[in-house]
This record gives structure tokens, C-alpha cells and sequence, in this order.
């Protein structure tokens, strides 16, 4: 009898309680979320150093509409697209290892063996990364990115937010992870010493302008939606760091 | 087991197929599922930027008001612009919040017109869908060939007992609502609400004339 009188409580404490308010009043800028499986709300990053950032950040803005987007867009007219995408390839390849490290760093290792797989596949089939057979063939689909500023960012928050000169937002604790990852890149051991030092720099410019050049417009779209652009950049990017960091 | 122990039991029984039942039919009270929903709209505006791809005399202006006509029908304009003022929402008065959700509304217009030129036949695959009594996010993800990219697009939708309609767009881990909350809040701290609807007019005007 006791025990059907528990049960009964028990039930009816289930039917009133699941009903947990999944969203707390908007209004008061408190985390809202779907089946409270989702955190929804960031804490805003601090920027203590929000003068030079601004002006880091205008001289970004100027570099890009001066500099980089027309040398991306005349790239853009030489290279044909498919050829573009196999060169994105390429470096995407050559980042595996960072990738790899740090999911084995964050103990997903189904990641890591997935990352190790793809690196080896497509370093050699896929013709030093040009393609990605990896994908297209066996459905190695690539893992969610992973970099040195996620592992540590299971540990630490970002600090303070900053854009710098090209490299553009970043944090402290991503910053900090950056320089670690470029130890982890095998070329970059190789590539640093003088005189291959300069094929490192042209191979980073390749890079960058061939990536701009796949992606013309993004950037104009997202300053023309921004009251804000620098604000608007910054939350982004604090959005899809926090993001990253908990998948 | 005592007559009265299988009594209770019968009751709790019934009792918790009525509430079984009711909870069933408050949701049947909705029409269409939150990601059946999203999935017409999308194609909706789909079928409109691939005419326009096919036909690119037709006036920008125009095919941007046909997309805003399913927008308007999905999203639900008010709650954005609630969400995206937070705590200063509640100091405006009925008139101002009107208004400040059509200035908005007319943000995210304008914001979108870039993207109807950069329309590229992009695909969007159903990732699943998390959902309960009032909100549901549908996961999306966009497809591009031509970047080489797979974007994850979220759509959050909240039921307002009728209809589920769109209050937040979630690209990539980026909240719309959030990214505008963060930039009127950095504006309002620094200045008053009027500075924020200047700034918010000034930049729709200057859209404009380009």
C-alpha cells in the first residue's frame, strides 16, 4: 500500500516537474534554450584593449578591400574553381596533424583516428591532399575542427578578445593556441629555416588569397547586415569559439 | 495485492493516459511540425532566388519583397527584436517597440539583399530536430560545392499556439538575436535608445543609396 502511494507521488511529481521552464524571460537576457540541451548564451568577451583593437581592426578592414581582395579576385580569374578548391584541399591536409593532436588532446579519439585515416588517405591517393578521396569514396567525412585554443579552452575562458594585424580576431587563450598548433605542423620545423623560411611566408599568402577567393562577398555581407561591424565581429567570434569549444 | 491497491492502480492508469491524451492533443492544436515548416519556407524562397538565378533581368527589389512575404509569415519579428533589446525592451513604450521591431525587420531586409547575389544553388540537408511543448531548434546544414563548405544553419522556433515560428537563426554557432544584442548593447551603454534608432536609420538610409 505504502509503496503504491510513493509510486503515485512519485508520478505525479514527474507530470508536474518536467515541465521546467525551458526558457527563462528573454527580457532578462538569461539562457534560453531547447530541450535545454542547447546553452544558448555566451558570456560577451572582455576587451580591455578595445583602442588598439579597433584600429587593428580598421587596418584589417582597409587591407582587405585594398590589398587582398583584388589580388584574390585576379587570382580568382587565373585559377579556374575546381582547381581552387583542390588547393584548399591541400592545406586542409596539411593541417591533420594539428587536428589529430588536439582531438587525442580533448580524448576524442574516434576523431583522431578518423583525422589519422584521412591524413593518409589523402596524402597519398588524394595526391598530397589535392583531393579528398577520403571523403568521396570511403565517407570519411571530416571532424568537427579541433585546435590547440579548444583544448585549453576545456579548461580556461578566452581572456580577452583581439584583432591583430592580418591574422584579424582572435583571443589571448587562442592566440596562445595558435603558436602552439604552428609547432605541431611538420613543415613548419622544415620550413622555418632560412632560406625555406620564405616558401613558409609565400605558402601562407597562397593560402590566404586562395581561401578569400572562394569566399568573395562573405565579409561585405556581414559588414552590410553589422550596425556595429567590429562589435558584430567580435561577438562572432567569441559565438563560434564558445560554439567549437563544447562540441 | 488489496482490492484498494489495484483500485489505486486502475486510477493511476487512467489518469495517466488522460494526461498522455492531453498532452497529445494540445500538440495536434499545431499544424505543420516545427521542421516541416522550415522546409517550406526554405524551399519557398528556394524556388524564388532560382528563377531569379535563371532570370537575373527581374529587379532585385522586387524578388527581395517576395522573400520577405514567406519571412513574415514565419518569423516572428516582435520576439526578435524583444530578444535582441534584452533588458531595454521593457523600458520602451508599446508605440516605440512597434516600431523598433519594423526598424528590425527592415535591418535583416537589408542585410539579406547581398545574399540573393551571392546565390549560388547552395543545398540544405535536415540534420534532425530537438522539440518540446514550446520551442524546438531544427538543425540544418548548407551545402555549398562551390566554396567547398558545409555550413551548420539552426533554426529556433518557438510555438506561439497556433504556429511555430522562427525567432533566432543560429549560423555556424553564431545567434542572429545575440550578435545584434551584443551591438545594441555596446551602443545603448555608451549612449540612449534615440542614439540606437539613428544609428539603426542612418544605416538603413545609407544602404539605401548605394
Amino acid at each position: 500500500m505504502k509503496k503504491i502511494i510513493i509510486i503515485l507521488a512519485l508520478l505525479v511529481g514527474v507530470l508536474f516537474f518536467n515541465h521546467n521552464s525551458l526558457a527563462s524571460d528573454p527580457a532578462q537576457g538569461v539562457s534560453i534554450s531547447a530541450n535545454a540541451s542547447e546553452k544558448t548564451e555566451v558570456l560577451p568577451m572582455p576587451d580591455p584593449l578595445q583602442g588598439m583593437n579597433r584600429a587593428f581592426y580598421k587596418f584589417n578592414d582597409k587591407m582587405y578591400f585594398w590589398v587582398l581582395k583584388p589580388a584574390a579576385q585576379g587570382y580568382g580569374k587565373v585559377l579556374p574553381r575546381p582547381a581552387r578548391l583542390s588547393v584548399q584541399n591541400f592545406f586542409n591536409n596539411i593541417y591533420a596533424p594539428i587536428r589529430m593532436v588536439n582531438c587525442g588532446l580533448q580524448c576524442e579519439f574516434n576523431e583522431a583516428s578518423t583525422e589519422a585515416q584521412r591524413f593518409g588517405i589523402n596524402s597519398t591517393i588524394g595526391l598530397l591532399g589535392l583531393f579528398d578521396p577520403a571523403k568521396n569514396w570511403l565517407h570519411l567525412n571530416p571532424p568537427d575542427e579541433e585546435d590547440f585554443g579548444q583544448t585549453l579552452g576545456c579548461y580556461k575562458g578566452p581572456g580577452f578578445y583581439l584583432n591583430l594585424p592580418f591574422a584579424g580576431s582572435t583571443s589571448l587563450r587562442d592566440g596562445i593556441g595558435s603558436l602552439v598548433d604552428l609547432c605541431i605542423v611538420p613543415s613548419y620545423w622544415v620550413l622555418t629555416h632560412y632560406p625555406a623560411a620564405y616558401i613558409a611566408t609565400g605558402a601562407t599568402i597562397l593560402e590566404v588569397v586562395n581561401r578569400t577567393s572562394l569566399r568573395i562577398g562573405e565579409y561585405e555581407e556581414f559588414k552590410r547586415a553589422a550596425l556595429d561591424p567590429y562589435v558584430a565581429i567580435r561577438d562572432a567570434y567569441n559565438q563560434y569559439r564558445e560554439n567549437a569549444i563544447t562540441k | 495485492m488489496t482490492f484498494l491497491a489495484r483500485k489505486l492502480l486502475g486510477l493511476t492508469l487512467c489518469f495517466l493516459l488522460v494526461a498522455v491524451f492531453c498532452s497529445y492533443s494540445l500538440g495536434a492544436v499545431v499544424s505543420a511540425s516545427p521542421t516541416e515548416m522550415v522546409r517550406k519556407s526554405i524551399e519557398g524562397i528556394n524556388t524564388i532566388l532560382d528563377e531569379y538565378v535563371k532570370n537575373p533581368q527581374g529587379k532585385r527589389e522586387e524578388v527581395l519583397n517576395k522573400i520577405m512575404a514567406i519571412a513574415d509569415q514565419h518569423f516572428d519579428w516582435a520576439e526578435m527584436a524583444k530578444r535582441s533589446l534584452s533588458r531595454f525592451w521593457k523600458q520602451r513604450t508599446p508605440d516605440e517597440q512597434n516600431k523598433f521591431t519594423s526598424l528590425f525587420r527592415d535591418l535583416i531586409k537589408n542585410g539579406y539583399i547581398g545574399k540573393i547575389d551571392g546565390y549560388a544553388g547552395e543545398k540544405m540537408v535536415f540534420e534532425g530536430e530537438n522539440t518540446d511543448d514550446t520551442y524546438s531548434v531544427v538543425k540544418t546544414k548548407i551545402i555549398s560545392p562551390s566554396k567547398g563548405t558545409e555550413i551548420p544553419v539552426n533554426y529556433r522556433l518557438q510555438n506561439n499556439g497556433s504556429d511555430w515560428m522562427v525567432y533566432d537563426v543560429v549560423i555556424e554557432g553564431v545567434s542572429l538575436v545575440n550578435n545584434y544584442r551584443d551591438q545594441f548593447n555596446s551602443i545603448l551603454q555608451g549612449s540612449s535608445y534615440e542614439e540606437l534608432v539613428k544609428r539603426i536609420e542612418d544605416k538603413l538610409a545609407q544602404e539605401n543609396k548605394k
